[in-house]
């Protein structure tokens, strides 16, 4: 019975986001103007900022999930915890990807050890941290409470990352940011679009994740 | 005259829908491997 409606839904919730996606690639083809110098790599960012964005939100999810989890010993929160780490290292794994590709044709070099690149690299390492300390910490209490308090710290590196482009001296900075809210209508339409997709998105995700995680501590 | 990267986008684009198909797959299947228990259970 819980399986059946579970089903259902997860089904519409495919059904929904497939047209979604389908929806914001035809936006980004057709409906978003071509920028001059920069043409079609500039449409990499209607991927690759989004990603960026639920990484974040994800992380601020990680932060919130711990609190809560060591204020009420509630299992539920160390599910929601790790399902939302999971899908935070995921997306933050397709910025790490894409932003290289924007930057090869535009900066002509793939990566620079530049202040936003660096701590987004920084924050990928102590996720990558997070989930040894999930695997091999030894007791699941324990290993619950010290992934909360980790979880609780390392989003530190998230307003760390956003203010980047401005904490350190322009001369060692590539970004763009501040410039993003001067684009014109068409661009901005289809950039909103493709963010509230990939929010979507993410909280399908984040659903299925931590169903599967109930399902499993159910089935033990 | 200006470069085209179309090339780049669309690599970006395979990039996100792997990944997305990837990971949908990969819960696919371990939510299938913990809903069947149940159902020998019932005995369907």
């Amino acid at each position: 019975m819980f399986v059946t409606r579970f089903n259902n839904r997860l089904r519409t919730g495919i059904i929904i986001m497939i047209l979604l996606m389908i929806i914001n690639l035809v936006n980004i083809l057709f409906n978003s103007p071509l920028v001059p110098i920069q043409q079609w790599a500039q449409k990499i960012f209607y991927y690759h900022v989004p990603c960026a964005w639920v990484a974040f939100l994800s992380f601020f999810i990680v932060l919130i999930a711990g609190i809560m989890f060591l204020k009420t010993k509630n299992y539920k929160y160390d599910r929601l915890g790790l399902a939302a780490a999971e899908l935070g290292t995921f997306f933050t794994v397709l910025v790490l990807i894409t932003g290289p590709i924007w930057a090869s044709a535009i900066w002509g070099k793939a990566w620079t050890w530049e202040p936003r690149l660096t701590t987004t690299f920084v924050l990928f390492l102590i996720y990558s941290g997070y989930f040894m300390l999930r695997e091999f910490g030894g007791a699941p209490e324990r290993v619950a409470r010290y992934a909360a308090i980790l979880g609780i710290i390392a989003f530190i590196d998230v307003p760390i990352i956003f203010i980047s482009v401005r904490f350190w001296s322009p001369e060692v900075q590539s970004h763009p940011q501040v410039e993003m809210a001067l684009q014109p209508t068409g661009i901005m339409t289809t950039f909103f679009f493709s963010l509230f997709t990939f929010t979507m998105l993410y909280f399908l995700m984040l659903w299925i994740r931590t169903g599967i995680l109930s399902l499993k501590v159910k089935n033990q | 005259m200006e470069y085209n990267f179309f090339n780049h986008f669309i690599f970006t684009y395979l990039i996100v829908l792997i990944a997305l198909i990837g990971w949908f797959s990969m819960m696919f299947i371990k939510g299938k491997r913990l809903i069947r228990p149940n159902k020998s259970k019932t005995g369907s």
